[in-house]
């Protein structure tokens, strides 16, 4: 067999697996947005607006193109996760070519394949390899939705298969634009995603291997130095140190030159761009190597620009703002995430350490590099002081438990903390960041996975399994015979029987086996598979209680050690050769039994990652913008992710309800969220806040105090001195507008200057401190019962009672409250957790997946429901995103906003049988069973309403047979919760909990309408066993 | 032109593709540029074809366009 023959063999193969993949994954994309971030993705492509950071610029320009190829702005989030299934299946195909290549030299040296055999075996593993990670869960997740990781992984696999087609080459004269275009790939991926950096280790290891003549273990040991100096250089060091000397130029061009914003910017890349073409011009060799490839990696980081462009342009979706080179460094260092330690750092129990200073102690602090802000309105950027870093008590190396918010979730985790002792630190480390947060996912790839309900340790959550009852048994400490329906039916349940990590542990082994060329190919795989794998778990440094599984993350790994199942084929083939069946049956035969491990794998993940026909996210957040009135261009306050996003992409990409405001409160402490919340949007005004920037400005109001008494003393001095008072402090101290102008904002427009004196003395005498009342800038709530004035002589009391303090949020909302002449209707968004924002509570009234906020209030405890506008809302206005076609996948996350549905679908029939309208409750009732049917959304709590109005309706068969089926779903949890060991109860108690309530309360209903005959013939058989 | 700049200018031809490339680049971020929304109206035009589709769409042709530069194995 001659290598040209080979090579078009290969390459025939390789592409007909592209096709394969291709196949698969556009058969299995989202036909619209998927939940999380990938609806901002989505925007950030089609309208080049501005995602959450790092930012993706690369990403936007590619996927901008795919959106190009919609025929309406409804497919464009088709096209955009056509654009991930394609790039996917790329990945795939450089997998399979990345297998071929190290079988071939594992078979046939460096040296021709010869044989048809040789050729049937590497073309066959490198088939089994591909094809498992193809069917993968976590890399299968990412194909077909419009996220970073796809592209991502597809870089990644794409500089490892050139570093492999330089080692092919590496003799020939050329060889060295295999490594420039490495750099430039390397350079173009940090405008996607920074993982693609972890695979440098590999690549050195593979130069090093074929460029030295004698590998050594020192020679190894330098190699790896080499590319972590690499590594290192990149991220801290070229990166930032470009743009900090963009920072010095724009400061010398706009502060002291006066020219206009980024003109600094500019300059500074010229005068960059003609150094570089000097030095190519007169460097020679080596020199000119690395120069070129340090060029061609800022060209690549160049496509920042776009970031920097777009942000200028203020579009809607404006996340940080980052429009000039210093909001871009703070952009690209996230700086809006909490940074976690890495070597040396606080534990979470550390308090700030304090230092005497005059008669006060005040917390030592570290001051950090001087940060600047772009002032539109003096056209400079001002120094608005250092970055300030709270020095600690208690540091300890390599912390692994850092985050005090999240103080309670360690000790929970760990069964108590004493330190952190080291030894805690590292048992931690080991048993949730490496075992639980990474280990877990790697064992659901290639072992088996639970079900899809995302764990924080429980026995029923989203554990690995092997698929053998005894040993999941004996894993998950409990009777896998007396597993209830919904675990066993549940389709995110796969299981491999542990037989594609069997297939891989022998690829390694075989691998291993094959002299020094086996050793050193093994060791670039493991660091490929470590660094994308282990290192980022100590990177990343995670703390309990993630919004959601993290299993996407680690891709990168999952694909190196499909590199493994690959090669896991030979092994098989050389066990099969000892029968003596003949060599080129033992190749077929090993090569289909191994794909059949694949085969397997498919069958499994088919069900689970098959988004086909699902409309969920977008019909979901079209249901959150319909909740409001078409009139009055209504703001929505907000506060998660998958009550944001999805809004928005209707709003910015399906241009629907654009005259809705959408507010999320998360973002409100920012003060780049609260400009743009200050200007229009599509066609929504801006928010009639009157804030001046100084209000929200950086540092400024961010929390203000509530100081309950206060409210006696302003009283008295009310009755002291009526007439001063009230002109210094408004006609009544408690009214919300007065608080915020006088108390908060410390308002000087219409005052004369020795009123605003007055003033600061007035409410210094208040607190008490009237010695220094010059000096002090008095921000607070001066009580905990205010109001604000609705029409003349109507109030509305607001009660902020039991908190502490009022965030920059909160007063957002206050100030629109106060402003509101009742012409912008004001909403909450249903998911949010109201108990942050207590003094709302009363005045909420349900309006669909809205709350209202009104002036009137309600003393009971249930919130109040527009039983009108609700029903218009379910019945007609919303759309359930296909879900009754019943063959739907709905994943967690798709039920869980499912149930949030069915909840207020349960309120409405609850409400609607209370007025006695028990036709409309029941068409209610039927809307429910015919747009989200239980197979797709199995029935819960909120299903009991239905339940009750089917017997209140006398629809007896139909009530019998839904309580019948909420019992044994009851008893079947109920009775496995039983098996539990005792140690792992307790972490299914709500679960317990849950089904215990169903029970009783289905049995209770059953009493109330005297079905004894089905209570003696469900009860006696199933409970008093 | 490229045979021009090949020929007269004697510089190599994976240059003469750069830079063409930079210029496409550049180009599509300037036509990228242009009125911006303010507190008193939203400005459209951000949304306009010429900034959100034919400038996006010459900016990744450039950086496309470097990968062959690179990869001109050029004649001897």
């Amino acid at each position: 067999m001659q290598q040209v023959r080979f090579k078009f063999v290969d390459r025939i193969v390789g592409w007909l697996v592209f096709a394969i993949a291709a196949t698969v994954y556009c058969l299995t994309v989202e036909p619209t947005a998927s939940l999380w971030d990938c609806s901002e993705f989505i925007i950030s492509a089609y309208k080049l607006e501005i995602g959450h950071p790092p930012g993706a610029p690369f990403f936007m320009l590619t996927a901008n193109l795919f959106s190009q190829f919609a025929s309406d702005p409804s497919q464009v989030a088709y096209m955009v996760n056509i654009m991930s299934a394609l790039l996917s299946a790329a990945c795939i195909m450089l997998l399979f070519w990345t297998v071929s290549h190290l079988m071939r030299r594992l078979v046939c040296g460096y040296g021709r394949v010869e044989r048809v055999q040789d050729l049937l075996l590497i073309e066959g593993s490198a088939m089994v390899g591909a094809f498992a990670c193809m069917f993968s869960d976590s890399f299968w997740y990412s194909a077909v939705e419009a996220e970073v990781y796809a592209y991502s992984s597809f870089l990644t696999a794409l500089v490892f298969w050139l570093i492999l087609k330089w080692e092919d080459e590496a003799d020939s004269p050329d060889s060295n634009r295999w490594i420039l275009l490495i750099s430039y790939l390397i350079g173009l991926s940090i405008g996607v995603h920074l993982l693609n950096l972890l695979c440098i280790p590999a690549m050195v290891l593979v130069y090093y291997f074929r460029k030295t003549k004698k590998t050594t273990m020192w020679g190894v040991c330098k190699a790896l130095l080499v590319s972590f100096i690499l590594l290192g250089g990149i991220l801290y060091g070229l990166i930032p140190g470009v743009l900090w000397l963009a920072g010095r130029a724009e400061l010398l061009a706009v502060n002291l030159l006066g020219l206009p914003f980024n003109s600094g910017l500019v300059g500074f890349i010229l005068l960059l761009s003609i150094l570089i073409v000097w030095g190519l011009w007169r460097l020679r060799g080596t020199g000119r190597l690395v120069l070129s490839c340090v060029t061609l990696i800022l060209v690549g980081f160049s496509c920042y620009g776009v970031i920097l462009v777009r942000s200028s342009a203020n579009p809607p979706m404006d996340e940080n703002s980052p429009e000039d080179v210093f909001a871009l460094k703070r952009y690209l260092n996230r700086e809006q995430y909490e940074d976690s330690p890495l070597f040396y750092g606080p534990t979470y129990k550390a308090k700030p350490e304090y230092e005497r200073k005059g008669d006060f102690m005040v917390a030592k602090r570290k001051e950090g590099e001087t940060v600047y802000r772009k002032s539109e309105k003096t056209g400079r950027y001002m120094d608005v002081g250092k970055k300030i870093e709270y020095v600690y008590d208690q540091n300890m190396l390599f912390p692994r438990m850092h985050s005090s918010r999240h103080a309670r979730a360690y000790e929970q985790w760990m069964g108590g903390v004493k330190g952190p002792t080291m030894k805690e630190n590292i048992d931690f480390f080991v048993s949730y960041q490496l075992y639980y947060m990474y280990i877990r996912y790697f064992l659901w790839n290639f072992v088996g996975r639970q079900n899809d309900i995302p764990g924080n340790g429980e026995t029923e959550h989203g554990n690995w399994i092997t698929g053998i009852d005894v040993i999941d048994g004996l894993l998950l400490g409990c009777d896998m015979n007396k597993l209830p329906a919904d675990l066993k039916e549940n389709k995110g349940r796969n299981v491999y029987y542990a037989l594609p990590l069997l297939l891989g542990l022998l690829g390694i082994f075989w691998q291993r086996k094959k002299g020094e060329l086996g050793r050193n190919q093994s060791l670039i795989t493991f660091w490929l598979f470590f660094m994308t794998g282990v290192a980022i778990v100590l990177y990343l440094n995670q703390t309990p209680l993630q919004a959601r599984e993290r299993d996407y993350s680690y891709a990168g790994s999952f694909y190196a050690f499909c590199i493994w199942i690959g090669l896991g084929t030979g092994a098989v083939v050389s066990v099969l050769r000892r029968l003596k069946v003949g060599e080129r049956t033992s190749v077929a035969a090993g090569i289909l039994l191994c794909l059949l491990v694949p085969i397997q794998m498919g069958c499994q993940t088919w069900d689970d990652h098959d988004r086909s026909g699902r409309y969920t996210c977008r019909d979901f957040g079209q249901n959150y913008l319909e909740s409001a009135p078409k009139e009055g261009k209504p703001i929505i306050f907000c506060n998660g992710d998958n009550d944001t996003f999805p809004l928005w992409y209707m709003q910015e990409v399906e241009g629907k309800r654009t005259d809705a405001r959408v507010c999320n409160l998360s973002y409100a402490s920012a003060d780049w969220y609260i400009d743009q919340m200050l200007r229009p949007a599509n066609d929504s005004p801006a928010l009639p806040l009157g804030w001046d920037t100084e209000d929200y400005s950086y540092g400024n109001n961010d929390a203000v105090r509530i100081e309950p008494e206060l409210y006696d003393r302003v009283l008295a001095l009310y009755r002291q001195e009526p007439h001063t008072l009230k002109r210094i402090l408004g006609e009544n101290p408690f009214d919300m507008a007065n608080i915020l102008r006088h108390w908060v904002f410390n308002r000087t427009d219409g005052m004369s200057e020795e009123d605003v004196r007055l003033r600061q003395y007035v409410k210094a005498l208040a607190c008490g401190r009237e010695d220094e009342w010059e000096t002090l800038d008095i921000r607070c709530v001066p009580t905990d019962t205010a109001f604000v004035m609705q029409k003349p002589g109507e109030k509305m009391p607001l009660s902020f009672v039991g908190m502490d303090m009022l965030l920059k949020s909160d007063l957002l909302i206050l100030q629109l409250l106060v402003n509101d002449d009742e012409t912008r209707p004001l909403y909450l968004t249903t998911s949010m957790n109201i108990d942050e924002r207590p003094y709302l509570k009363p005045h909420l009234v349900l309006e669909g997946l809205l709350f209202r906020i009104v002036p009137s209030y309600t003393k009971e405890t249930e919130t109040r429901v527009n039983v009108e506008r609700l029903y218009e809302n379910i019945m007609e206005n919303f759309s359930y995103g296909g879900l009754s076609a019943g063959n739907v996948y709905a994943d967690y996350d798709v039920r869980k906003m499912a149930y949030g549905h069915q909840h207020k679908m349960a309120t409405l029939i609850d409400s609607l049988l209370e007025q006695g309208d028990n036709e409309r409750a029941m068409a209610v009732v039927r809307k429910w069973q015919q747009e989200m049917p239980p197979q797709v959304v199995p029935y819960d709590a909120a299903a009991l309403s239905m339940l009750r109005c089917l017997y209140h309706t006398e629809h007896y068969t139909e009530a019998d047979t839904l309580a019948r089926d909420m019992l044994s779903r009851s008893f079947g949890w109920l009775g496995w919760t039983e098996t539990l060991r005792a140690e792992r109860r307790r972490g299914s108690a709500f679960t317990e909990y849950q089904w215990r309530c169903i029970m009783e309360k289905t049995i209770s209903i059953l009493y109330n309408y005297d079905r004894k005959e089905l209570l003696s013939a469900v009860l006696p058989e199933k409970v008093l066993k | 032109m490229f045979m021009i700049m090949k020929n007269i200018l004697k510089i190599h031809i994976h240059y003469v593709v750069s830079f063409f490339a930079a210029v496409l680049v550049l180009l599509g971020l300037l036509l990228m540029m242009g009125e911006a929304s303010n507190n008193e109206v939203f400005c459209s035009d951000i949304l306009s074809a010429r900034r959100i589709v034919l400038a996006p769409i010459l900016c990744l042709a450039g950086y496309l366009l470097l990968i062959p530069a690179i990869m001109w194995r050029g004649s001897k």
